[in-house]
């Protein structure tokens, strides 16, 4: 190679490297920032009214509090174009922005509004005569409107102007409109607050629901091997203290899949006591999805509907297999017997709730509302008969942490 | 045909591996789930196995010996970038339990636009890493069966992306463990068997002496496969079939190809970007004046290995493997011990290579030295052994740290560039990505032939060191870090190092063939400059932003010591 072709090489990977680099930063950035200006003028400040309220108001998605309160006063204020504006709760002014915010906030909703208008539920009401005791503040008229959330005012939101003008139907029109702006995403925050409740509640459910028929069994298999192997009892007995500690144990809701699998393994060692050689179990799960975090109890279930359905009245017995594989970014758990297995109506019924299978919907429903509706579980009949129930979930999601 | 032979049973006992090993490594009847998470030792070779690639394995002999001890700064800077992992970031971040870049980024700073940022730069800091896999590639299997320089490229690039693309690369620490002594072996041997066999490092005056390279005892032949420019240092007459050459000290001529024969104990020429340097010269780490051994570019070097290393994409993904923060730590201390170990060898080949392989130093070639050595040092059976031992070596290095790379690549893209949705749809995604990731780099691999592996490695490195490192270090070590601001630095980090990099190339260092300025070497290795700056543009724009509302709860998350949470219930 010649000393001039050898230069125009490095400006031609140079360059490459250039136009690669620049072009995906260019891209990146494009993407990042915000999107093209098209609108007109009016239509800009209309956007970004609306932008600075759908960024502000879900502060007040967690709750009707001073903090969440103050963030969204002064975009509502702006929203509104008015002097002032102020959310309270039930008798107190919360946070306010604009003219007089510095001696009303933190005051009695009494100071502001006589309180006999504060009551019902449906009235936006008008005060065309502000009288404040404090002689320098300068609101003149407001609206109050309320705050309701599952039909009961649980706040009010107040909207103050210096000028005497008078204040027509149409302002309250426009204030109610923002009241209930505002009222939508407080019920948001009651939502989120009852579906959190009631993720918790299903654990619970799960765990309640478990351990009758099978801590008849595990006892039974236990008792029978007392007298014939008692050093064989007594670890069984340990296992089962175990068990139930890991079943029973506060509300963690999640754990890796380790801990899970480890449960898995006393509940297993358990049925063993009870079927004996009929119950043949392979655990072939790579050791790199060990970390990954489950829901806690989301593995057992599958497992003990494979047992159920895989085990129980067959008296040549079964085998049931649980495969864990590494997809990347995502994790693929799978637990499969070998007995009758499974319609496709049947399959769907159990995941809605409605069919055979313990908590298999609960656990497809706890998956999905953790890690999104792309994650869940799917259950299949195997080709010659059996089942399989395949779990998916991503290795990592923010926020979701092992406990 | 040994060789031949070697690299190829490598390569398929990689595939093999890949596809059934996992399968072996993983399955057992029994229910012990405690005693299978991976062992710090194990992880710890397969971090180690993953991590050694083709710059360590032949990258740095040659460096080494073209330039001298100066080029072993850096397998100190890539042993040492782990300390900066174990000190800093290794735990916390296994703490967190985030499994990329972009995870750690949304989930400490809260902003799924940043994720887009850092996936971007996975792909350009994964893509540059590839670049010299390919050509170890490329120069590993012409080395061995003199076939064309892209036949290796294409052979090995296909090879690797449809392993990768049909799953067999994925979740394979025992795989990747298993190459880091395969490796180790392959390297090892070889360079203590030459050195029984040679009864020591030959002619020491070739390492501590005055002398320029020589050609050795019996003469130098040198087939040289297109017309190379060539400086004497010194007065010589030399024949290319049969014509004969003669020039002056420090004279410039273009040899037309044929074979170049040099007689015994005549100095030789160099090839164009190599300086002809003396025993005493080439042996000094570091040297005043400009050039690759100069304390500016030496302390570059080391900033950009040292502080790199935490933000390679494979590497980072390894240590999710880990069960807590605990073992990442222990793992990473593993590191460091198993990679000084192999680091220990390549040296011999750059030393040996001076004496008895000096052709090397006409055509320019020097990083087949590992793969020339054994040859030339031991004519017979042996040294062709030893040859195919080396040679399946480097198809390991290249194999495992290529499909480490492209499954970052293939996984960022279908996560957060393309993502698909629902489990299915990113596996397609994974695989068209894998294919196209690799074609990328194969075509810049082509035009990069004359650039040293070492040399393109050391720029991977920067782009990381100014880009993760920050990112990195003030997320895991600083609550005001805002999002806004680890984008403005990341940025900041990307454009500069890059424009550095672009703008030395377009001037003509096409990497060791260095000017004399410091400008020139900081155009070479920008990290010195760089990473302050994205540092500082990091800092700066936080100071001007709010920190997200997700700090403390992700503060916590990182720094909780392991064993106070649920796991001390247990």
């Amino acid at each position: 190679m010649s000393g001039s072709e050898e230069v125009g090489v490095d400006v031609a990977l140079g360059f490459v490297l250039g136009v690669v680099v620049a072009v995906s930063v260019a891209a990146a950035l494009r993407l990042a920032l915000a999107p093209r200006r098209v609108l007109s003028p009016q239509g800009q400040a209309m956007q970004a009214a609306v932008h600075a309220a759908t960024r502000t108001l879900p502060h007040l998605r967690r709750g009707l509090t001073a903090e969440n309160a103050g963030r969204a006063v002064g975009t509502l204020r702006r929203l509104l174009s008015a002097d002032a504006v102020a959310l309270a709760d039930r008798d107190t002014l919360l946070a306010m922005s604009g003219e007089g915010a510095e001696h009303h906030a933190g005051q009695p909703l009494s100071t502001l509004v006589a309180a006999d208008h504060l009551a019902r539920p449906d009235r936006v009401h008008v005060e065309p005569r502000l009288r404040c005791p404090d002689g320098r503040c300068t609101l003149r008229t407001a609206v109050v409107a309320p705050l309701v959330v599952g039909g009961d005012r649980i706040g009010s939101m107040v909207v103050g102007w210096s000028s005497e003008r008078r204040l027509g139907l149409e302002d309250a029109r426009v204030v109610g409109e923002a009241a209930s702006l505002v009222s939508a995403q407080l019920e948001l925050a009651v939502v989120e607050d009852q579906e959190e409740r009631l993720a918790r509640a299903e654990l619970r459910a799960l765990r309640a629901q478990i351990s009758p028929h099978f801590v008849y069994n595990a006892l039974a298999a236990i008792a029978s091997h007392i007298h014939s192997d008692p050093d064989e009892a007594r670890e069984l007995l340990t296992e089962f203290a175990q068990f139930t500690r890991y079943a029973f144990r506060g509300e963690r809701p999640y754990v890796t899949l380790a801990d899970e699998l480890g449960y898995v393994e006393k509940y297993l060692r358990l049925e063993r006591a009870r079927f004996g050689e009929r119950l043949a179990v392979t655990l072939n799960v790579a050791p790199e999805v060990l970390p990954v975090v489950v829901p806690t109890l989301s593995l057992q279930p599958l497992v003990e509907n494979a047992v159920r359905h895989g085990i129980e009245g067959r008296p040549e017995g079964g085998h049931v297999q649980i495969l864990g594989r590494d997809l990347g970014g995502d994790v693929e758990l799978r637990v499969t017997d070998d007995g009758a297995g499974i319609s496709p109506e049947a399959a769907r019924a159990a995941l809605t709730g409605a069919g055979r299978g313990i908590g298999l919907s609960n656990v497809d429903g706890r998956l999905r509302s953790t890690f999104g509706d792309e994650y869940g579980l799917r259950i299949g009949g195997r080709e010659g008969g059996g089942t399989a129930v395949t779990m998916t979930l991503p290795k990592f999601r923010a926020g979701v942490r092992a406990a | 045909m040994i060789a031949i032979a070697a690299v190829a049973a490598v390569t398929i006992g990689a595939i093999g591996l890949g596809v059934y090993g996992v399968r072996f490594a993983r399955t057992t009847s029994d229910l012990f789930v405690a005693s299978r998470a991976v062992t710090p030792w194990f992880n710890a070779a397969a971090i180690s196995g993953e991590y050694l690639s083709a710059a360590s394995f032949l990258g740095i002999a040659g460096l080494e010996m073209k330039l001298g001890a100066s080029a072993l700064w850096l397998p100190i800077g890539f042993t040492a970038g782990y300390l900066a992992l174990l000190l800093f970031v290794a735990a916390p971040l296994r703490r967190l339990g985030s499994y990329t870049i972009p995870d750690f980024a949304e989930a400490r700073l809260g902003a799924r636009r940043l994720r887009l940022l850092a996936a971007v730069l996975v792909l350009a800091i994964g893509g540059l890493y590839l670049v010299p896999q390919l050509k170890g590639a490329g120069l590993t299997l012409r080395e061995v069966t003199g076939a064309p320089y892209w036949v290796g490229i294409a052979v090995v690039g296909l090879v690797v992306a449809l392993n990768v693309a049909l799953g067999g690369m994925r979740g394979i620490t025992y795989v990747q463990a298993f190459q880091y002594w395969v490796k180790t072996f392959a390297i090892v041997l070889p360079a203590c068997v030459l050195l029984i066999v040679l009864g020591g490092l030959p002619e020491r005056a070739a390492l501590f002496g005055r002398e320029l390279p020589v050609a050795p005892q019996g003469g130098a032949r040198i087939v040289l496969e297109q017309r190379t420019p060539v400086v004497f240092p010194r007065a010589a007459t030399v024949r290319v079939d049969g014509v004969v050459v003669s020039a002056g000290p420090g004279a410039r001529r273009t040899l037309p190809r044929g074979e170049l024969v040099v007689a015994a104990g005549t100095t030789l020429p160099v090839g164009e970007g190599i300086r002809a340097q003396t025993g005493a010269r080439w042996s000094r780490p570091v040297a005043p004046g400009g050039g690759t051994a100069s304390p500016l570019f030496v302390y570059s070097l080391l900033i950009a290995t040292f502080l790199g290393t935490m933000g390679l994409p494979h590497i980072l993904a390894r240590f999710y493997t880990s069960p807590d923060g605990t073992a990442a730590r222990r793992t990473t201390v593993r590191v460091l011990g198993l990679l000084g170990l192999f680091y220990l060898f390549p040296v011999v080949y750059g030393l040996l290579g001076r004496v008895l392989v000096p052709a090397l130093y006409v055509t320019g070639q020097t990083d087949s030295v590992v793969l020339a050595l054994p040859e030339a040092a031991w004519p017979g059976l042996g040294g062709e052994l030893l040859g195919a031992l080396v040679a399946a070596g480097a198809v390991a290095a290249f194999m495992s740290t290529a499909s480490g790379l492209l499954v970052s690549i293939a996984g960022t893209t279908s996560f957060d560039l393309w993502p698909g949705y629902g489990v299915g749809a990113r596996l397609v995604r994974f695989r068209l990505a894998a294919v196209a990731g690799m074609a990328v780099p194969a075509g810049v691999a082509l035009f990069a032939r004359h650039v040293d592996i070492s040399v393109l490695v050391g720029w991977a490195f920067a782009l990381a060191a100014s880009t993760f490192c920050p990112l990195l270090l003030l997320g895991i070590w600083w609550t005001r870090l805002t999002a806004a601001g680890a984008a403005a630095g990341m940025a900041t980090g990307a454009l500069t190092a890059t424009a550095a990099i672009v703008t030395g190339l377009a001037g003509g260092n096409g990497g060791s063939a260095l000017g004399e300025g410091p400008v020139d070497a900081l155009l070479a290795q920008p990290a010195a400059v760089t990473v302050p700056l994205a540092f500082a543009a990091m800092f700066v724009v936080s100071r001007w932003t709010r920190p997200p509302r997700e700090t403390d709860a992700a503060m916590l998350a990182l720094h909780l010591p392991d064993g106070l949470g649920a796991s001390a219930m247990r």
